[in-house]
């Protein structure tokens, strides 16, 4: 028995690193692909484009890992942004002078609030995420029109301030872009390094046991989806920053399909407990290059949301068939929650 | 000799019920005192009040003669106690390291979990409990899973251990190992609760013990001074029936019969019979392959080789077992035997909708009627049959499950741990309803952990070691020596 322990934690570990090392292999696959179909892919023009949207749908998607190792979800993320780039844009239009880190405020703030009364519907009046996420997605998203009286803020309106996040800088690199590394690896840190967020797999590996070594789910799940709201409104910002425009119609709309595809196809549980940053940012990667190379080798609009749809089935057979394979492989692994 | 805990007038309400009755319960450092007590009896209440789950109504904990102002597990935690479930409270997802020191909350400077590996791998090595640090936690035997549950309060200044029926899923060797680890906290000074159902353990590693019965403290007996017999009339307040099964009188007709059955990984080359009326025991060692055989003859486990035959009908999957008669009662009520979220009822008349109903249509009242005999044949007490089934105790339960098979023509009764986590008059109410049943000539595979238990309820007990069948023995005759010996394939002394 004691003897096949060591076999079995040597086979998850590197199932764990076999997935991140197959999705990256994936990633590369699919943008080989949309380089044969249509060159100009690889065009830097176009490669820059795709690396300002993974900026924006990793800050969305590493808030989303949070909220998912904690057992829950939040589908009212796109809207959610919606608002905190609505009110963002507002404020710098009418108040150009402020400064940005003002507007930055502004915007996490905005989200975090959204974040924290999703917070509460879940974990106060304990109803079911899937449910309050997905009335709050409507209701935020009626407030986009209504606190912009369905009017959309102009590229001419937006400070220059926050439209230079979207252009490169003095270092070379995009602040975008550079924003999406920092919250990579501030998750990193968080997630591997931290206590607390080696509780917050804890919680949501197994919530009683938490609640027998004195740990709180409840408390941890409120903050997840305060930071949930927070990072959606940084990622509000980017939005402004990267379309100049805010349209009260679609600004972020459909964010959450991208963003829960990325994180489930990086490989994080969808039961709750496990998950990896390192992962999650693959899956970004992929879903930004699929967006892209579809839109790059002109298929529709439609068609592209079918295709996050059935990579978000795809990945979660996967997962489940890895996760099989494991468990019959002489352990019951579930893959490493820290990859 | 101090006093390391001392509960005073303990009282507890669960809406209109008083779970708990002004409890006096007090244990000295250095001691392993048992609570004692059937299900129900308040037990598990007591001790969340001890360490900070529950509030007490009335009345006071206190650790080393300090009033403790208990609102949370991190104030208990706090004062040196701690509590062990019988399921330890572990995170799969995390590795043993991780688990251990989840709950960790001195200074975080200067903390890492690489600056206490060496001092975890020493917690461990004191435990005898040999497994990787990094190891996932899914991964590990539910023994060392305890021990690691163990390690993770020694790492605190341990105080006041709890220990809720910690051996229930324990191999005799496994206790060994737990027991030797509670005595050297002993020796340290720590004062031990301990709980459990296995009167011959209780007697064997506490030193007093006291027994509660509906929520009063019945008595407090010096282990010396006690016996089997007299505890469990403390705990039950009447005698009970702990004799042996009837001989079995060799029948000419088999129930069962197993032809080479494998299941791969799992166990090999296994044949056996059960006669007509027949109680056969199977003993083994946890993993030796007992569970997945009774799973695999009753088809919810896929067989690599093989063949089972009920009644002479060959039995290919689950559905032909229960249309042959037979009926699985499997180890884990909560998961595999019940539907905790439905009623009494809708449990019991589960298997037997098809002759229930009209064409496919319920018929509510005649479930109600059919449940309600059967219900009150079991001596499931409970307040209402609309209850849900997980609001039942675990003996209730435990007979709930074993009622949705009775409830039709059974031939064939697997039934895997009948006993494990039930309190002691509900075990002699269980053994009896099998015994009854084999008397009506129903074949019996029993599945047990509980020593007494097989020995004393089958007529034939089979011993099963790392996927294999390796011996046989009469009932009447077995010793536990010799089923350990089989069992393990130890000489021992």
């Amino acid at each position: 028995m004691r003897a096949g322990i060591p076999r079995g934690r040597f086979f998850a570990m590197n199932l764990a690193r076999f997935r991140d090392a197959g999705i990256g292999g994936i990633v590369l696959g699919v943008a080989i692909i949309f380089w044969l179909l249509n060159p100009l892919f690889m065009r830097p023009e176009n490669l820059f484009a795709i690396l300002l949207s993974v900026g924006i749908i990793v800050v969305l998607a590493v808030g989303q890992m949070f909220v998912i190792i904690s057992r829950q979800i939040d589908l009212s993320i796109g809207s959610t942004l919606g608002v905190a780039a609505m009110v963002t844009a507002m404020v710098g239009r009418d108040f150009p002078n402020v400064p940005t880190i003002f507007l930055v405020i502004v915007a996490v703030g905005v989200g975090a609030l959204l974040g924290a009364f999703n917070g509460f519907l879940v974990v106060g009046a304990k109803i079911p995420a899937i449910i309050a996420t997905l009335g709050t997605l409507a209701i935020y998203r009626g407030l986009v029109f209504i606190v912009s009286d369905n009017i959309q803020v102009n590229p001419s309106e937006i400070p220059t301030g926050v439209t230079a996040l979207a252009r490169v800088s003095t270092v070379g690199i995009p602040p975008i872009v550079l924003i999406g590394v920092m919250v990579v690896l501030a998750g990193w840190y968080f997630t591997r390094r931290t206590m607390t967020g080696l509780r917050l797999y804890a919680v949501g590996s197994n919530p009683e046991a938490a609640i027998a070594r004195g740990l709180s789910p409840l408390r941890f799940q409120f903050w997840v989806f305060v930071a949930m709201g927070a990072l959606a409104g940084l990622g509000g910002l980017l939005y402004i920053a990267r379309f100049s425009t805010v349209n009260p119609a679609d600004v972020g709309a459909g964010f959450e399909l991208q963003v829960i595809s990325a994180v489930v196809i990086g490989g994080t549980n969808i039961f709750g407990g496990s998950g990896s940053v390192v992962g999650v940012l693959m899956g970004v990667f992929l879903v930004g290059i699929l967006a892209n190379g579809l839109t790059v080798i002109g298929v529709s609009g439609f068609w592209q949301s079918a295709a996050y749809g059935a990579i978000i089935i795809i990945a979660v057979v996967v997962d489940t068939l890895v996760r099989r394979q494991m468990s019959s492989g002489g352990s019951k692994g579930k893959g490493k929650h820290n990859g | 000799m101090t006093v390391a805990l001392t509960c005073e007038g303990v009282s507890k309400w669960f809406g209109d019920s008083k779970v708990l009755d002004s409890v006096d319960f007090a244990v000295d450092a250095g001691e392993i005192h048992a609570l004692l007590g059937e299900n129900g009896a308040g037990k598990s209440t007591l001790l969340k009040i001890c360490s900070g789950l529950y509030r007490p109504d009335s009345g006071g904990v206190r650790v080393e003669g300090r009033q403790q102002e208990f609102g949370s597990v991190i104030d208990a935690q706090a004062a040196g106690v701690a509590l062990i479930h019988q399921e330890p409270r572990l995170f799969p997802d995390l590795n043993v390291l991780e688990n251990i020191w989840i709950d960790f909350r001195g200074k975080s400077r200067g903390f890492s979990l690489k600056s206490v590996e060496k001092q975890t791998q020493d917690y461990l090595d004191e435990l005898g409990c040999e497994v990787d640090l990094r190891a996932r936690m899914s991964d590990i035997s539910v023994a060392d899973q305890q021990l690691i549950d163990v390690a993770s309060a020694l790492r605190k200044d341990l105080k006041v251990l709890i220990v809720d029926e910690p051996t229930a899923s324990l191999t005799p060797h496994e206790v060994e190992r737990l027991f030797a680890v509670l005595r050297r906290l002993k020796k340290q000074g720590v004062a031990i609760v301990f709980v459990g159902h296995r009167l011959s353990e209780i007697l064997e590693i506490s030193d007093r013990m006291t027994v509660l019965r509906d929520g009063q403290v019945v008595g407090s007996i010096r282990a010396d001074k006690a016996t089997e017999d007299e505890l469990a009339r403390m705990m039950v307040g009447r005698n009970i029936d702990v004799s042996g099964s009837q001989p079995y009188v060799q029948n000419e007709s088999t129930v069962l019969k197993v032809h080479n059955l494998g299941a791969a990984g799992k166990f090999r080359d296994v044949s056996l019979d059960v006669g007509v009326g027949e109680i056969v025991g199977v003993g083994g060692l946890v993993g030796s392959g007992r569970s997945e055989l009774l799973e695999t003859i009753f088809g919810v486990r896929k067989k690599s080789s093989g063949s089972v035959f009920v009644n002479g009908v060959r039995i290919g999957n689950v559905l032909g077992s229960i249309k042959a008669g037979s009926g699985l009662v499997p180890e884990d009520r909560g998961r595999h035997g019940l539907v905790l979220r439905a009623t009494l009822v809708e449990n019991v008349v589960l298997p037997s909708l098809r002759t229930l109903s009209f064409f496919g249509v319920r018929r509510s009242k005649k479930e109600l009627v059919f449940a309600k005999k059967i219900i009150s044949d079991l001596k499931v007490r409970t307040s209402s049959l609309g209850l849900e089934a997980g609001a039942l105790s675990g003996g209730n339960q435990q007979k709930l499950s074993l009622a949705k098979w009775l409830a039709r023509d059974l031939n064939l009764l697997l039934i895997d741990e009948p006993t494990r986590g039930v309190d002691i008059g509900s075990k002699a109410e269980i053994h009896s309803l099998i015994r009854r049943l084999a008397e009506q000539g129903v074949g019996v595979l029993v599945v047990s952990s509980d020593m007494r238990e097989l020995l004393s309820l089958p007529h034939r007990i089979l011993v099963m070691r790392e996927g294999e069948l390796v011996g046989s023995l009469p009932a009447s005759g077995a010793t536990e020596e010799a089923v350990i010996k089989l069992a393990s394939g130890v000489k021992l002394a």
